[in-house]
């Protein structure tokens, strides 16, 4: 029995070894080495926490598995603190100094819009697990997203939400401060309500750090539409809720990425029952994967549940580990460029890649394609709604 | 030779240096202003579209970015002049946001979505270069009629205008060389990044330059050059904290305030360094 660790590791060595012998090429070196850059600290501090947790968690299940192509894996995790300059000089100490061969993250559409435009120069590919705004994967090849833009979310929370509600009109409520907020208030809601037949009734306005939002809500409460459509982040979102239930509002609310944290359902409870949520991972998906993935993830989180861009993180790993795998990918430093392409082109071929937020899919635009999950509040907690 | 990763603290740091000099010209007349982001942001919008959506040369988008920002800088220095101490402080941030706010809604450059489309100009060497010239220029303040005027004023500005200062005139002038000089560091934010939005430029931003001539010390102009070096390089130096690097960095500014208050460089340790280094300091005690 004291060798049966030893005998699971050498077992699955040579397993992963012949299969790595099939393949193309197989991958050298002592460890392959990974980049992340997660916001751990600042506004998106709860996003880049949870990605590094469930990183760490890939990280370990994929070594105790023996590695990638029997080569251990080992993600350099840094901090940009939710800014922009430090994300750019993080990825570029990455990509020069640490010669990572492909950098995971960063999830703000702010850092990676900044991040983007210099991929061609660095010739190293980035995937977000959560930047929501639509259209700037455009601005590099090596810049990819495996998340749905809000646009992608919204579309069938849309839906649900008319269908169930029987929603003529709306308010829509927007963080005009913040980038994928303003973009769903401003842009992608008003659109999707219109070619739903829904009439947009006012669209109102607050700032980030705003936590009065009784001027709004009393604004709605005079127009009396249907339905109130969200442009927020779950903190902000969770005041306006509760704020609209306090003034004897019952209009049901429409939200998404950013609102599709678990924290959200715990701090609306009752008052947001019903609301409708789109999003790119659900957390209690009773798949056997996701729920074992739950679990590990609550016992670092304190018990936690992680939101979609950590289990976004989890999955991105993954993929990475069947990239460099079946991509030819050698891991010898004299093939770090063309390594660092073959990752590039493996991942533009992502298709139905089995994780735990579902089947992930790249289309052409190096987004993440495949179905949205559309989430509603019941009994304070976030629940799949079937479509 | 450095590395890549050096390079771009070296470039930030440079950044920084410019805009805690920005507030080292108000602050030696005693204006203390925390609207720096607000120039900042005008140097950084200005210089972007003339780059980006004008296809204009760099030098002149910086010489003209920095001249909106001083311009603006006059007409807002004008009335806020009248007021003193805590009320310019409250005009100053009441600026800044109005700025941000402005760029959060001015849809023809992206509003709150941003902006981009900047080639990239700041390089190590342009940064080094202009955070030298900046410095000498306040170097020269410090030495000249006017900087004697500034001084004047920060002490007292009664008996200053007693002796004659024109006081009026003599705020007006640091209020609107440290626009011009948080412009021009705007200017050089936009062109590193290559990417600027509004929030970039908040409230966090104005402060930035004030913890670094307090903590570096306000009665010269080097500890404004120190304090940005400081306080830029620590949270770099406590990387390997990871999450703790930033209490440690809190920590580190609260002993700075505990032990030495009035700065991390004042009169006394430049005179004691002139001793120790005859000749060569002369010039730095000034």
């Amino acid at each position: 029995m004291r060798y049966r660790g030893l005998t699971v590791f050498v077992v699955a060595t040579l397993v992963t070894g012949a299969l790595a012998g099939s393949a193309p090429a197989k991958v050298g070196g002592k460890a392959v080495k990974l980049g992340a850059i997660y916001s751990i600290t600042g506004k998106g501090a709860e996003w880049g926490e949870h990605s590094k947790v469930a990183t760490e968690i890939a990280v370990e299940e994929i070594n105790k598995a023996g590695g990638i192509g029997g080569v251990p894996v080992e993600v350099l995790i840094q901090d940009t603190g939710t800014e922009v300059a430090p994300a750019i000089s993080l990825a570029r100490k990455l990509i020069l100094e640490d010669k990572v061969l492909a950098i995971l993250g960063p999830c703000f559409s702010s850092e990676f819009e900044a991040l983007a435009p210099l991929l061609d120069r660095l010739k190293t590919m980035i995937v977000s697990q959560c930047s929501a705004k639509p259209g700037i994967s455009a601005l590099s090849q090596w810049a990819f997203r495996n998340t749905l833009t809000s646009d992608k979310q919204l579309a069938p929370a849309v839906e649900i939400w008319q269908k169930r509600n029987g929603v003529k009109t709306a308010a829509i409520i927007y963080d005009s401060a913040d980038a994928v907020s303003a973009a769903e208030g401003k842009a992608v809601l008003p659109a999707l309500l219109k070619k739903a037949g829904i009439e947009v009734k006012e669209s109102l306005t607050y700032q980030t750090k705003d936590i009065d939002f009784s001027a709004q809500i009393t604004k709605v409460k005079a127009l009396n539409p249907d339905g109130i459509a969200l442009g927020a982040c779950y903190q902000q979102a969770a005041n306006i809720v509760r704020e609209a239930r306090k003034q004897g509002l019952k209009q049901p609310f429409l939200a998404s990425a950013c609102v599709g944290s678990p924290e959200f359902a715990k701090l609306v409870g009752k008052d947001g029952e019903g609301s409708i949520i789109g999003s790119a991972g659900w957390p209690d998906d009773p798949k056997p994967k996701t729920a074992a993935f739950l679990k590990k993830f609550m016992e670092r989180s304190g018990g936690k549940k992680p939101n979609y861009g950590g289990m976004r993180s989890y999955d991105n790993v993954h993929v990475m580990k069947m990239v460099i795998e079946t991509g030819g990918v050698t891991n010898e430093a004299k093939d770090l460029d063309v390594d660092r392409d073959r990752i590039r082109l493996g991942w533009t071929k992502v298709k139905d890649f089995d994780g735990i937020t579902g089947l992930t899919t790249i289309n052409a635009e190096r987004d993440g394609g495949g179905k949205a999950t559309v989430l509603t509040v019941k009994d304070g907690q976030l629940v799949k709604v079937d479509y | 030779m450095i590395g890549p990763y050096l390079e771009d603290v070296l470039i930030q740091l440079g950044i920084n240096l410019i805009l805690a000099l920005s507030l080292y010209f108000p602050l030696s007349a005693g204006q203390l202003s925390l609207g720096q982001g607000g120039f900042m942001a005008i140097g950084a919008y200005v210089a972007s579209w003339l780059t980006a959506a004008l296809g204009w040369p760099w030098p002149i988008a910086f010489a003209l970015a920095a001249a909106a920002a001083g311009v603006v800088g006059a007409l807002v220095g004008l009335p806020a002049l009248r007021v003193r101490g805590i009320y310019l402080v409250l005009m100053t941030m009441a600026f800044g946001e109005i700025v941000r706010v402005f760029f959060l809604n001015f849809a023809p450059m992206g509003a709150a979505q941003g902006f981009r489309g900047m080639p990239f100009v700041t390089s190590l060497p342009l940064v080094a270069a202009l955070a030298v010239v900046v410095a000498v220029l306040a170097a020269r303040t410090a030495a000249s009629r006017m900087g004697r005027a500034f001084a004047a004023i920060n002490r007292d500005e009664l008996a200053a205008e007693v002796s004659g200062v024109d006081v009026t005139r003599a705020k007006l002038v640091s209020f609107t060389v440290g626009a011009v000089v948080a412009g021009l560091a705007g200017a050089l934010w936009a062109h590193y990044v290559q990417f600027i939005e509004p929030e970039e430029f908040g409230f966090a931003r104005s402060v930035m330059p004030f913890t670094f001539v307090v903590v570096g010390g306000i009665e010269t102009f080097w500890g404004a050059i120190a304090g940005a070096a400081v306080l830029t390089l620590l949270p770099e130096w406590l990387r390997f904290l990871k999450e703790w690097r930033l209490a440690l960095y809190g920590l580190a500014m609260l002993a700075v305030m505990i032990v030495r208050p009035q700065g991390l460089i004042d009169h006394r340790l430049l005179e004691a360094m002139r001793r120790w280094l005859p000749g060569h300091a002369k010039e730095v005690a000034r």
